[in-house]
């Protein structure tokens, strides 16, 4: 689904971000992208939307280097990927059910999967009765929930998420987790970064360090704290977690392969 | 829909930026309107220019004298290798033609004593090269008085009328250029009022086209406002100035296909004005992207 070979990213011919990156990720996996702040994680991830070229290296996603692409095929490459940022990016003037809308009008889709679509995605994130408030009428971890419908609406292969719950506390962080973990088990590839420690050991999904624009370490089962070596097998070196996550692992207990309802919630599979 | 939502976008950008839209709009129709009087002036001067001239290029006035001699230069005229034909005009001849180009300027014609008008001779070159040798030849003949040729006149009134027209043009082009920047910075300003939604449309793959339409769309209405502006106004101006003053000599009664084609031409023009406008306007955005 997505493969990274050999990708620097340097910026203003100084700053390297990221340095010779390989990185393979498959359909349907959940990974965690972590390091301090400054190791490039948002750098990968605008490079797998395209919103950077990198300055080496190849890019492939759902079978298409991306790296190289024309600009003009940039919008094609945008439909396959949903992104979630730390800052929501809700048009303030327009209301839930319109911010959500506005994403399938504008790749030319007809009224009626306007009418049908956004109602269903507005149900699955937990806002079915709110689409006619504005962004500023709903609390954080709300107005997220939009940004993950509106990036999600489309039904993309992968959804790209940089520090979603960069603003939000704890408990609901919780929230907007089990929500992207719902949209992995439809399918959805999901790459996200963040330094949130609680929510990456409690949810044991795959992670990726980054350490000075590096890969210092990938984890099939990993916590956020691990070894730094990328021999080291999927073992954690400290299970510690806050209320919030024991609350998450204890209360949302989703053993693998536990298939949840979003199928028919949301009509998969006529993307 | 499609089509309804592009247009309906570009509507609210103009709404949204009015002040410098009509700014955009009257710098086009300014810029406009003089190309199309300078057209309009050019074909004026083109359509009098040959109707005075036909084919007549030398006329040799004549003093007072009898009609043999009269008769002799004429004959000695003809006789020359260079010269076509050689006709004369008579004093009442020239009275005739005097009413008829005044025909509507009656005070002039009774100012004018038919005596005073003088009998001439009018020469059609045949080899329009000599035309300097024998207005020469001609000027040497004693009872010739003045010698004019209306092609000197004319060349000087198609230099000036030339040069008017290229003066406009040229000012015209320059107010263009003037109307193209107030095009571009209306569309800047409209993708810098809504660079957050332009923001959200690029990151959810809306394509380039779809995102820049309505800007180019917002150019083109107000190339082509300026520019139908320019026309109506030309077109209703031409008219009033043609019931107003009805130059006698000076053919000013131009075929309507003329100012149409012209006034298509000038829509055109504003047309393109609008559309490269707003490319400029989103060049550098267009480059980001
Ligand atoms: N647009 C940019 N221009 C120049 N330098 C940048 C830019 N974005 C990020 N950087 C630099 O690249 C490095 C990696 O940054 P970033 O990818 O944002 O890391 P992270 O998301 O892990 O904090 C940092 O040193 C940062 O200062
Ligand atoms: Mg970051």
């Amino acid at each position: 689904m997505i493969e990274v070979k050999g990708a620097t990213k340097i910026y203003d011919k100084t700053t390297v971000a990221v340095r010779d990156i390989d990185l393979k990720i498959n359909k349907g996996d959940f990974v965690f992208l972590v390091g301090p702040s400054g190791s490039g994680k948002s750098t990968l991830i605008r490079l797998l939307m395209r919103e950077e070229r990198p300055t080496e290296g190849e890019i492939y996603v759902a079978g298409k280097e991306i790296g190289g692409m024309p600009d003009s095929k940039v919008p094609f490459h945008r439909r396959v990927v949903g992104t979630v940022f730390q800052d929501f990016k809700l048009l303030p003037n327009k209301t839930v059910f319109e911010n959500i809308a506005f994403a399938l009008e504008v790749i030319g889709h007809p009224r009626h999967v306007v009418e049908s679509q956004v109602p269903k995605v507005l149900k699955l994130v937990g806002l079915a009765s709110k689409g006619d408030r504005y962004p500023r009428q709903l609390s954080g971890g709300e107005q997220q929930r939009v940004s993950v419908a509106r990036a999600f609406v489309n039904r993309p292969l992968i959804l790209l998420a940089d520090e979603p719950t960069g603003n939000l506390d704890p408990a609901t962080s919780v929230g907007i987790m089990r929500l992207l973990d719902r949209i992995n088990r439809t399918g959805t590839t999901v790459v996200m970064a963040t330094h949130d420690h609680a929510i990456v050991d409690a949810m044991r999904r795959r992670v990726v360090e980054l350490e000075r624009g590096r890969i210092v370490r990938d984890d099939s089962r990993g916590v956020y704290e691990g070894l730094r070596t990328m021999e080291v097998p999927a073992v954690p070196a400290n299970g510690q977690t806050d209320a919030s996550t024991s609350e998450l692992a204890a209360d949302e207990s989703l053993p693998d392969g536990t298939p949840m309802s979003l199928e028919s919630d949301i009509g998969m599979g006529n993307a | 829909m499609r089509a309804e939502y592009l247009i309906g976008e570009a509507a609210a950008n103009l709404r949204r930026n009015l002040l410098l839209a009509i700014g955009a709009v009257l710098a086009v129709f300014i810029s406009l309107l003089m190309t199309y009087a300078a057209l309009i002036v050019g074909e004026i001067t083109r359509t009098t220019t040959l109707q005075w001239q036909e084919g007549v290029t030398i006329i040799g006035y004549l003093h007072e004298a009898d009609l043999a001699d009269h008769t002799a230069v004429i004959e000695k005229a003809e006789s020359w290798p260079e010269v076509e034909t050689a006709t004369y005009f008579s004093k009442a001849q020239a009275y005739e033609e005097f009413k008829e180009l005044f025909a509507n300027r009656d005070r002039w014609i009774e100012l004018v004593e038919p005596a005073k008008i003088p009998a001439s001779v009018r020469i059609v070159l045949a080899d329009t090269e000599a035309h300097r040798a024998v207005v020469d030849q001609l000027a040497k003949e004693p009872t010739v008085r003045k010698v004019v040729s209306p092609e000197d006149n004319l060349n000087d009134v198609l230099t000036v009328s030339k040069f008017l027209n290229f003066g406009a043009i040229l000012l015209g082009a320059t107010l263009g250029v003037s109307a193209l920047v107030l095009i571009a910075n209306t569309v800047r300003m409209a993708i810098y009022a809504r660079r957050e939604e332009i923001g959200i449309m690029k990151l959810v793959g809306a394509s380039n086209w779809f995102v820049r339409t309505p800007f180019l769309l917002e150019g083109l209405i107000e190339g082509l406002l300026g520019a139908g502006l320019a026309v109506a106004v030309g077109w209703v101006g031409y008219q009033w100035l043609l019931g107003s003053f009805d130059i006698g000599v000076i053919e000013t009664d131009l075929p309507t296909s003329f100012l149409l084609s012209r006034g298509m031409l000038v829509l055109l023009f504003g047309g393109v004005v609008g559309v490269l406008g707003s490319a400029v306007g989103l060049r550098r955005w267009l480059k980001e992207s």
